[in-house]
């Protein structure tokens, strides 16, 4: 499906964090918007998201949901939680080796 | 910020989101707008919404065009596979009618073969069954879903055509079984029954168009439409493998028993080659439409994979 979210410059940050929202369930925009200030205390901007939502929905890693009060709800698809998986494993290993080393330091 | 200065702001922002593209607008710009009235209109928010557009002007509007035509090639893959599906439907029921004579089942006893290529081409039409319920269900579903939650009476009345339009053929079936017409094969009888075909073949039509109309207009999720791509996929299948048994047991009629070949035993007593003839056409166009439009719909699940 081409390049991962790594790549995506701006919006590679956002994409972490859409996918990480929608890890336990459907969403809309708003609701992922509160998700992400409440569990990352990063209040993402509405182009900001939608840039990197758009990017996710059309390399197939969040799927859109029909509708539901003129609210529009997205799904992690299959591919998109295997990269979230393999974004945060790599994610971790950078955080512990920094902190192992700030502790030794 | 005070009210005049908020409503141009608003107003600044409003006019930023229509700076993106189209299809990304089509796509996104009413949730956008959704959430953009729910948050404070400030100089990083507009700042952020002019880059956005820059970006799906440079970088999306390619990607947003591809995907706005999967979702429209998977529907159509959807809608010609079950017209398709309902044209073979008419040319196996045309074969079933014209075999309905007990002497069929007598030489079907007399050359297993026979028996065999039958009960084949009846499995594989069961198949076809089989798979357009499997992806035509969800999609129906989703489509009655949204017509609920929207209230819109138009998509409704669309929903309504096939149960209305099956309703009355079979008030016209059971009509026809319990009143007789005319002397069999009277003129009287014979306008009955062709008028009860047309009245078939009108009903189909209305509840074919009915269902992509509901299929076009409605809102349905890639993952469904993928589905049913897939479910299109099986049903051609299904269909090339019954036109071929179909064929097969023709063949095997026309060789072993040559007399019940050349038989009246047609449609309205004419020559059954002529029926068989005509549903081999039917099915024929039937099958080249559906696997055309599955391979349309697997190359699409392929590009997109």
């Amino acid at each position: 499906m081409g390049e991962a979210p790594g790549s995506w410059g701006r919006f590679s940050d956002p994409a972490v964090l859409i996918m990480s929202s929608l890890a336990d369930g459907p969403k809309h925009g708003y609701a992922m918007s509160k998700d992400i200030e409440s569990f990352a205390g990063v209040s993402l901007q509405p182009a900001t998201l939608y840039g990197a939502l758009a990017r996710l929905e059309t390399r197939g890693l969040i799927e859109a949901l029909p509708t539901q009060e003129r609210r529009r709800p997205y799904l992690l698809t299959t591919q998109g939680a295997g990269v979230l998986e393999a974004q945060l494993r790599a994610l971790r290993s950078v955080a512990v080796t920094g902190l192992r080393r700030l502790a030794t330091a | 910020m005070t009210a005049g200065i908020e409503s141009r702001a608003e107003r600044v922002a409003g006019a930023l989101v229509r700076l993106y593209p189209r299809p990304w607008r089509d796509r996104y710009g009413s949730e956008l707008l959704d959430l953009l009235a729910a948050a404070p209109v400030t100089p990083p928010l507009l700042l952020d919404l002019a880059r956005g557009a820059l970006d799906a002007r440079l970088h999306l509007h390619q990607l947003l065009k591809g995907s706005a035509r999967m979702t429209t090639r998977l529907r159509s893959v959807a809608i010609t596979t079950f017209a398709a599906w309902v044209l073979f439907c008419f040319a196996a029921s045309g074969v079933a009618k014209s075999t309905e004579d007990l002497t069929f089942a007598e030489v079907g006893h007399a050359h297993p073969a026979i028996a065999a290529g039958r009960l084949v081409a009846e499995f594989a039409l069961g198949l076809s069954l089989a798979a357009v319920v499997v992806g035509g269900l969800p999609l129906m579903a989703g489509v009655a879903r949204q017509a609920w939650r929207r209230r819109d009476p138009s998509a409704i009345r669309l929903l309504v055509v096939p149960p209305v339009a099956g309703a009355i053929v079979l008030a016209a079936t059971v009509l026809l079984g319990r009143i007789r017409v005319g002397p069999v094969r009277s003129t009287v009888d014979t306008v009955a029954f062709l008028g009860w075909i047309a009245l078939t073949a009108a009903a189909a039509a209305v509840s074919v168009l009915a269902v992509a109309a509901s299929v076009r207009r409605s809102d349905l999720s890639v993952g469904t439409l993928r589905a049913a791509a897939w479910a299109a996929a099986a049903a051609a299948a299904a269909m090339t493998f019954g036109l071929l048994a179909g064929a097969g047991y023709g063949l095997a009629v026309w060789t072993t028993t040559p007399a019940l070949f050349h038989s009246a035993n047609g449609i309205l007593a004419t020559p059954l080659p002529a029926t068989w003839t005509a549903a081999l056409i039917g099915a024929l166009v039937a099958v080249a439409t559906a696997d055309r439009a599955a391979l349309r719909g697997l190359a699409e699940l392929r590009a997109a994979a």
